[in-house]
């Protein structure tokens, strides 16, 4: 009887840790394997559907037209510009928000007083007033910061507030009843405990100002990613537009990646 | 009688709720001395925690005062120590860095303020958990967190507001004795607001009974048990006869 106790864990335990280990490295293969697969896809039905390609250029057409403007330094000079507009417009609209977010959460008579105009605004489609602020600030970088401020503006403010409420009340307490100073406590309770719900406003505004930068650019530029895709789709050069939407992507995705590492480095006593 | 530490003087306090006054504190009087334990025990909702919260000047009194040391109290003082009923710890800091707040506030200079917490750490049986985060301790550990975060400045006088109400009963009776160890060891006044009547009594000089909304001073007293005071002392005539009369007071009060 004892032994077949003792034995029947270990009989059974290899077999299961190697299905285990096979499964993982299955789950770690899965999104690489669906890449190609996709791409293998795409290039059989480029190559055997005839349809041109300014309509359906296969992968490896995008891939020759990625290194030509890799090599001559276009890509990089658009990506720069476009970047520039993100990080500037993201800086701003976060600087802005905040600290309108912190006067809203501290003030309840400031929160009903600007509120609806707040709310007014964001029925303001920014895409359509994308245009009135090319007009009025020319066709710089200057008016897609402005574009990208503005629509990432809201989900930042909504969430400095919704932070700051969620800092509870004992710990106000605790705080008052130490003689904690106004400036103590903002930046020893108030930035930590609301950390979390604004980082989470930030990932959601660093993926819209990438879409702001582009509307912005579509309406008027010369420069920039989004001025590429229009470039490319003017020229009938669709593989170049396919590089710069991959570009976009890319550019979304690490701004994306970079929030979410400053979540894992920030808020390490999460989880 | 030792020499008064805190006396508090026809102390009542109201609430405003909207138009309506709430009055939940009505003509209170009590004198606290030096190395008295105190326990305040009521029906809940009387206003035990609003007496404490005046006792700890977060609160300031719609009438009467408090005095410390003489001195009316006109806000919190680093003199008194406050635990309140959630261990309220600030779950991004490690337990170090909790007890080490206060003292941080103050300006103390970190090594110095480090010092003295592994001194409190030790004291409330911490040890080897320096650098654990609140999310990893257990209902007790984290009230010892509070306990040791409100001793760090070396407090007089030490409120709490049912510190233990949220343990399991075993948990609460080995706090409760370690809460009289400290008690002895640090040499500090002590206020405790408690709705358990024993645990009242067990470690109690004086237990005062309030009555129900708005509360009054229904009953003050006097603890003659010996120290130092054991958990066994539950099971012994005097103890059952004093824990009848604050249940009749408690009785009465509620009418």
């Amino acid at each position: 009887m004892a032994v077949t106790k003792s034995s029947l864990p270990v009989a059974f335990s290899v077999p299961v840790q190697r299905g285990r280990r096979r499964a993982a490295r299955w789950r770690r293969l899965a999104g690489p394997a669906s890449l190609v697969g996709a791409l293998l896809i795409w290039e059989a039905v480029a190559r055997l559907s005839g349809l041109p390609a300014f309509i359906l250029p296969p992968p490896t057409r995008v891939g020759e037209r990625l290194l030509l403007v890799l090599a001559d330094g276009t890509l990089g000079r658009h990506a720069l510009v476009t970047l520039f507009e993100v990080l500037a417009g993201l800086g701003s609209g976060l600087i802005v928000a905040a600290v309108l977010g912190y006067i809203i959460a501290k003030s309840p008579a400031l929160e009903r007083a600007l509120t609806p105009y707040i709310v007014a605004s964001q029925s303001v489609p920014v895409v359509a007033i994308a245009p009135l602020l090319v007009i009025w600030l020319g066709p710089g970088p200057l008016s897609k910061v402005i574009v990208c401020a503005l629509i990432v503006f809201f989900p930042i403010l909504i969430n400095t507030v919704v932070g700051l409420r969620s800092v509870e009340p004992e710990l106000r307490d605790l705080m008052r009843a130490l003689n904690a100073t106004r400036w103590q406590t903002f930046t020893k309770l108030e930035v930590p405990a609301a950390l979390p719900v604004l980082l989470g406003g930030l990932k959601i505004g660093a993926t819209l100002a990438v879409i702001g930068a582009v509307v912005g650019e579509f309406v008027g530029s010369d420069r920039g990613l989004g001025f590429l895709v229009n470039l490319g789709r003017g020229q009938y050069d669709t593989a170049l537009v396919f590089v710069a939407v991959g570009a976009l992507v890319a550019l979304a995705l690490s701004l994306y990646g970079v929030v979410a590492l400053l979540e894992k480095l920030l808020l390490q006593w999460k989880r | 009688m030792p020499a008064p530490l805190l006396t508090v003087e026809g102390l009542s306090h109201a609430y405003l709720s909207g138009d309506s006054v709430l009055p939940v504190l009505d003509d209170i009087a009590l004198t606290i001395g030096q190395r008295e334990f105190v326990c305040l025990v009521g029906p809940s909702g009387c206003g035990k925690s609003t007496l404490l919260k005046l006792l700890a000047g977060l609160l300031l009194p719609s009438a009467g005062r408090v005095l410390r040391a003489g001195q009316p109290l006109t806000g919190p003082h680093p003199d008194i120590g406050l635990v309140f009923q959630k261990a309220n710890l600030m779950p991004w800091r490690t337990v170090l860095a909790n007890i080490t707040l206060p003292l941080e506030l103050q300006g103390v200079a970190p090594a110095e303020a480090q010092g003295r917490a592994q001194a409190l750490i030790e004291l409330v049986g911490l040890a080897g958990f320096e650098h654990s985060l609140p999310r990893d301790l257990s209902g007790g550990m984290e009230q010892r967190v509070a306990i040791a975060r409100a001793l760090i400045q070396a407090p007089e006088i030490l409120l709490l507001d049912e510190p233990f109400g949220a343990l399991d009963a075993l948990t609460r009776e080995r706090m409760s004795a370690e809460l009289l160890r400290l008690w002895d060891a640090r040499q500090i006044t002590v206020v405790m607001v408690t709705h358990a009547i024993a645990e009242a009594i067990l470690l109690a000089d004086r237990v005062v009974v309030l009555t129900p909304r708005p509360a009054r001073l229904q009953l003050i007293l006097d603890i003659p048990l010996p120290r130092p005071r054991h958990i066994e002392m539950e099971h012994s005539p005097a103890f059952g006869a004093l824990a009848r009369q604050v249940r009749a007071a408690i009785g009465q009060a509620a009418g």
